[in-house]
């Protein structure tokens, strides 16, 4: 059995005529007594043959329709190279810009930060009068019980662009004329 | 980045290139996929590999031997994903036989040519580079890039599974 493996292994060799005159003569010899092996050599041509008679022809002007699109692939490869070469330093400049821009204005919001933290209690308790007309001034609801609170998040948050702090910080001292004096300001601002 | 001049001498060699090879590299790739698109994709895959490597190519080799590494290698990454393709659309050895055409002797030829692509693509590479390209199993084994004995081994194992897979749809070796 492990003989006729062998000799199968040799048959397709002997077909192609590359098998040495030993292998050959011990084919040849085998298949005389195994009729195994003798219809294995035989089957083994016939598939050897049905395949040569199968040529494949390349479809006429099929080389110059390649090298034109080959050439184009190679082409648009090579613009996409210089594309890409060339947006690197204006990728490069972007990004400086975006980064500029960002540490800017997280320096912007930390130094807002650190005044809000900086503001005493004493600070933020504001005359309760001189709230209940600025939240009028900017329509407010007084009824919240925290509306001195909603009044200065309002300036904090939402009028970023008064001098917020020096309101804040002010309008604790300040008497009745110049409280009105201060929401007008405010007013002349923002609505 | 390349020369202007460097790169307008590659382009000549390059396109002197496919003229020379595409004949034969076209007809071992046609026989292993099923239409002329899929062959062509694999002829601009192989050739645009070739431009790309051109300039490494110390001409140790011929360049038609390099080119048939490249475009077999091609060839066999694209049967294997191919192969795997097939392996989860659950396709069987038993396909060969499915929708074949009417007439009797072109039956047999597109049985034999499913067989084929049943092979392991480098079993099948082999085969068709022995019969189809006519080339020697030296050459081969330089394609391949294994040994000689390697490539004989390869092709042995082909013709043994071709005759295994014919015989098991049953057909009649006599009629090929």
């Amino acid at each position: 059995m492990n003989r006729c493996k062998n000799i199968r292994e040799l048959i397709p060799l002997l077909i192609e005529d590359v098998a040495s005159p030993d292998e050959r003569s011990l084919v040849e010899l085998h298949c005389e007594t195994c009729e195994s092996c003798a219809s294995f050599y035989k089957e083994a041509l016939s598939i050897r043959k049905s395949m040569i008679a199968e040529k494949v022809e390349t479809p006429d002007a099929y080389g110059s329709e390649l090298i034109v699109n080959l050439n184009r692939r190679i082409d648009e490869r090579r613009i996409r190279r210089r594309i890409f070469w060339r947006a690197i330093p204006a990728f490069g400049a972007l990004t400086a810009v975006v980064l500029t821009v960002s540490i800017f204005m997280w320096e912007n919001v930390r130094q807002k930060n650190e005044s809000i933290a900086a503001l005493s209690g004493n600070e933020l308790a504001l005359n309760e009068t001189f709230f209940a007309e600025l939240s009028d001034a900017l329509n407010l609801s007084n009824s919240d019980e925290e509306y001195e609170k909603t009044v200065v998040r309002y300036i904090l948050e939402d009028q970023q662009q008064l001098p917020i702090d020096r309101y804040v910080l002010a309008s604790s001292a300040m008497d009745e004329s110049e409280f009105e004096s201060f929401v007008n300001e405010i007013k002349s601002v923002s609505l | 980045m390349e020369h202007p001049k460097e790169l307008k001498e590659n382009e000549v060699t390059f396109n002197q290139l496919v003229r020379e090879n595409h004949q034969k590299i076209y007809s071992l790739l046609r026989k292993m996929v099923r239409s002329h698109e899929e062959a062509d994709d694999l002829m601009q895959e192989t050739f645009l590999k070739v431009y790309k490597n051109l300039s490494k190519f110390r001409y140790q080799s011929q360049p038609g031997t390099w080119i048939y590494r490249i475009a077999v290698n091609t060839a066999i990454n694209y049967l294997r994903r191919e192969k795997l393709h097939q392996f989860l659309n659950l396709e069987s050895a038993y396909s060969i036989r499915e929708e074949v055409p009417n007439s009797p002797s072109e039956e047999l030829r597109e049985i034999l040519r499913r067989a084929v692509g049943k092979l392991p693509p480098r079993q099948q590479v082999t085969v068709m580079l022995r019969i189809y390209q006519e080339l020697s199993f030296k050459e081969i084994a330089a394609i391949m890039e294994c040994t000689e004995n390697a490539a004989k081994v390869n092709f042995s194992h082909a013709v043994n599974n071709l005759r295994i897979l014919l015989n098991k749809v049953g057909v009649n070796f006599e009629s090929l």
